[in-house]
């Protein structure tokens, strides 16, 4: 098979911008768009959701030419509405993170689980060949693996993959939803819990008095880090000691 | 001498029938444009804009003005008499006299070109137009030579000269009837006086006209992505470019060495009307981009084939360029119209432009901040937010600049003022959004009209007289993008507002504290968008402050390179435009460089290095204000 031929899908999730709140495309799924965008090949993407989201349609503005909804209600199973349109993908490409809500990111993993497919995280490039497909996995402190994959398979994009998704007015208004008959799914019982939060200790911590430049300093010259080692007294001199350094920093008020 | 006379009648009518044929040719060329109304009324004001407002832009450099006058006042007097007593074959001698004395002034005049283009400034076109002065005065002469060989009595002498001096007429005909047909330098005549009859912003012949067309999304229309996108009238008006090079000089991103050069857009933009390539540009190329590589036709995408992008996201739309040009092209409407293809179809923009915008959908803000964080600068002010249903006089439209820790302090000031006035004044708290000027100068006219939309539906919330703002940006942007939109209010400038007050004395202002000397830099988007360039002075004149004037301030100010968004396109050069500002200032011998907007604070501010302090003129006002007793 050839590399354009490849069948590719975007699961495509809705997010919030962190301040307003406001919906919006979640942005990994965005990179995931962008990058089957630029690998070619037949490209689906496939959301599940409430069917009337406004925002869905920015999907189009970022470049899809056509979105498929799997209508689903607040709470519905989105990784098991999902996979009901997943049938015979090459490629089947999400974020890694989600923005919102009970987003938890496991949707890519519940997919590859449910279709039993393989599935490559933080994922930063890929190559498509007409032999083999390479990606490219970002790991800590700015190392790169590069994997080869048997497809089909499920990629998880990282968040700071190497294209730059590019919002295109003139796109929405061209862009068409495919509305697909919810499948009859059994309702899941939600996997969370919820239980009183315990009240943990608070660490005290003095407040920062001192200038950017005497911080400097104390950060790289041993003798100006301040403070005092009280290696003598009774204990209850050294508790008086403690008293009076947090009476000063104002972290009791007693 | 009979056959000269005839002969004369043949050049003429010859040369008029060029002419017809050349204009039919450029006509079909800007029919290729989109329609616009076509205002047939503008051919008879055409003497009273040709004499009137293009004599007040051509009057500031008076020798090239006297030049000019002599030229083609003289070449109209001899062409009509000529019309007159030639074409009709009157053949009176009287009008001989009255022909010479016409192509003697023109003689005159070309020789001050001639003198002019011994040495010419760098802005100046040379190729076809270093030309021009000798086939204008081959054609001066030639008419005065034949006028006199048919005034004199025949000899074997006038015989003689008639021949050569009959092709002298020839070549300097030709050089007029051919210009329009075949895009000579002559051509501007006939398209400059059209242009000026079907100008695209007849406004501005009455007032002054900066508002920007808003697009018909709905209807598909994307802005220009090729030639033939401009409406014809548009197409019209770069044909009428004499390459005088009076944009180029004043174009600040020039200055700066970025990829731009507002001449030289609107030449590649008759390249792209006529087909062909630029490689017979004869000017300074764009800073970084080589002449002859970029080629363009009516249906050919203009970008990236006949202009680079970055050469378009480095304007800063401050109308410097429009302000000089002679003759009355709209450069940042080409500019905007072509950007909004861009970021219409292709949401392709350099730097974090595109994040501002995504920011603006999302948040309601360039910066991406929380709305409800936009008045914690007056959280101990006692600031009244505006009521729905409660009468302020006076609505204080913060803009972006609230965010901004430096900014706060002018706004602290402000506030200072106004409560000394005693001004009934409120502020929209949580639901003050950017008015989209940002957006819409990147040519995001998508976001720009949400912006608009939600911000009318929520000013129509709250009952105020009129709208203060300290922002030119918002000003401008709700004075005169906003009523295409069905926005339409009374807004003022916060130093508009505190001039009129100290003038009526409902603010006392005692004379500055600090003795130090000022110079006062002019926001474009206030005194080139919206001729708000006493105010400032007035008010710094109340508080005993006198201006020591920038090499070029008023409506002739330099940018400070904050505008159209181009801090965040940020496209290099070898300069940075806020850098040749502040060297402005210094060379004034100011210790304070006096500002009204934030855009310039902050771009002025982050000049490194020696440089006279910036400081908004409401805080020099607050500073002024009598210590109370
Ligand atoms: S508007 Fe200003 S920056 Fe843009 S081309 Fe004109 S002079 Fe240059
Ligand atoms: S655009 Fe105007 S100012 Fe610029 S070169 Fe042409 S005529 Fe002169």
């Amino acid at each position: 098979m050839t590399a354009t031929a490849r069948r590719i899908a975007v699961l495509a999730a809705l997010g919030r911008n962190p301040v307003s709140g406001k919906a919006r495309p979640n942005r990994d799924d965005l990179l995931a768009l962008e990058l089957a965008r630029q690998l070619g090949g037949d490209l689906t993407l496939i959301h599940a959701g409430n069917p009337d989201e406004a925002a869905l349609g920015d999907y189009f503005a970022y470049g899809a030419s056509s979105l498929d909804l799997v209508p689903l209600a607040d709470g519905g199973d989105v990784a098991s509405a999902l996979v009901t349109r997943l049938a015979g993908y090459d490629l089947i490409l999400a974020g890694s993170r989600a923005e919102g809500g009970e987003g938890s990111g496991l949707v890519p993993y519940l997919v590859a689980e449910t279709l039993g497919l393989p599935i490559v995280a933080d994922v930063i490039a890929i190559t498509l060949g007409d032999e083999a497909t390479e990606v490219t996995q970002a790991l800590a402190k700015g190392q790169r693996r590069r994997v080869r994959v048997t497809l089909p398979a499920v990629i998880a994009v990282y968040p700071k993959a190497l294209v730059t998704p590019r919002y295109a007015y003139a796109r929405r208004l061209a862009g068409r939803v495919t509305t697909y008959v919810a499948p009859a799914m059994e309702p899941v019982a939600s996997p969370w819990h919820r239980e009183a939060a315990k009240k943990r200790p608070v660490k005290f911590r003095a407040a920062e008095t001192k200038s950017g430049h005497a911080r400097m300093l104390s950060a790289i010259v041993a003798e100006a880090r301040g403070g005092a080692v009280i290696a003598a007294g009774t204990p209850a001199d050294k508790a008086q000691a403690i008293l009076a350094y947090l009476r000063l920093h104002k972290l009791i008020d007693w | 001498m009979q056959w000269v006379q005839i002969a004369i009648t043949i050049v003429f009518w010859v040369a008029v029938a060029t002419l017809a044929v050349g204009l039919i040719r450029r006509i079909r060329l800007w029919r290729n444009g989109r329609d616009a109304p076509v205002d047939w009324g503008g051919l008879l004001a055409i003497p009273r804009r040709y004499l009137v407002d293009i004599h007040h832009v051509v009057a500031r450099d008076s020798y090239i003005a006297n030049t000019h006058m002599a030229v083609a006042g003289g070449a109209l007097a001899a062409l009509a008499l000529v019309a007159i007593n030639y074409g009709l074959a009157l053949y009176q001698p009287w009008l001989d006299w009255l022909t010479l004395a016409a192509a003697a002034v023109m003689l005159v005049g070309s020789y001050f070109i001639w003198a002019r283009r011994r040495n010419p400034p760098a802005r100046l076109s040379k190729g076809p137009w270093s030309r021009l002065p000798f086939t204008l005065a081959g054609f001066a002469a030639g008419v005065i030579g034949l006028m006199l060989v048919t005034l004199v009595p025949p000899s074997a002498t006038t015989t003689m000269l008639a021949l050569p001096l009959l092709l002298l007429l020839i070549a300097g005909s030709a050089e007029l009837a051919l210009g329009i047909g075949a895009g000579g330098p002559m051509k501007h005549a006939v398209a400059g006086l059209l242009h000026l009859g079907f100008h695209p912003r007849k406004q501005r012949f009455t007032g002054r006209s900066v508002d920007l067309r808003p697009l018909d999304l709905d209807a598909g229309d994307f802005g220009v992505g090729k030639p033939a996108d401009f409406r014809w009238n548009q197409l019209l008006s770069f044909d009428a470019c004499v390459q005088c090079g009076k944009c180029e000089a004043a174009c600040p991103a020039f200055a700066a060495g970025q990829p731009l050069n507002p001449k030289k857009l609107i030449q590649d933009l008759v390249v792209g009307l006529a087909s062909g390539s630029d490689a017979k540009f004869a000017g300074s190329p764009y800073p970084g981009i080589p002449i002859g590589e970029h080629a363009g036709a009516p249906d050919k995408a203009v970008v990236p084939f006949l202009i680079e992008p970055a050469t378009l996201w480095s304007c800063t739309t401050c109308r410097a360029c429009v302000e000089e040009c002679p003759m009355l092209i709209e450069h940042v409407d080409a500019i905007i119209d072509l950007r909004r293809n861009l970021t219409l179809t292709t949401g392709e923009l350099p730097g974090t432009a595109s994040e501002t915008l995504a920011n603006l959908r999302e948040t309601g803000t360039t910066g991406g901040h929380d709305v409800a964080a936009r008045q914690h600068w007056a959280v101990d002010l006692d600031v009244k937010q505006a009521q729905p249903g409660t009468l302020v006089d006076v609505l204080l439209v913060v803009g972006e600049g609230a965010f901004d820790t430096r900014y706060q302090r002018t706004l602290r000031a402000l506030v200072k003022s106004l409560k000394a006035a005693k001004i009934d004044f409120a502020v929209l708290g949580d639901s003050e959004f950017d008015t989209g000027d940002t957006a819409r100068r990147l040519g995001d006219e998508a976001t720009f009209q949400m912006l608009a939309q939600r911000n009318i539906a929520n000013f129509a919330r709250f009952q105020f007289r009129r709208i203060v703002t300290p922002d030119p940006h918002v000003l401008n942007s709700l004075k005169n993008d906003y009523p295409a939109l069905g926005g339409h209010f009374a807004v003022l400038h916060h130093s508009t507002l505190l001039a009129q007050l100290a003038k009526s004395g409902q603010l006392q202002l005692g004379p500055t504290p600090d003795r130090r000397a000022v110079t006062y830099h002019d926001p474009c988007y206030l005194g080139r968008y919206n001729g708000e360039i006493d105010a400032p002075r007035d008010l710094l004149k109340a508080i005993g402050i006198e201006v020591r004037e920038m090499e070029r301030s008023g409506l002739r100010g330099r940018c400070c390179g904050g505008g159209g968004g181009a801090p965040l396109t940020d496209i290099p050069g070898r300069q940075r435009i806020p850098d040749i500002r502040i060297g402005d200032a210094k060379a004034t011998g100011a210790a304070i460089v006096a500002v009204g907007c934030p855009q310039c604070t902050a771009m002025l501010e982050g000049v490194v290095g020696e440089r006279p302090e910036v400081l908004d003129i409401a805080e020099l006002v607050a500073q002024s204000l009598p210590v109370p007793a």
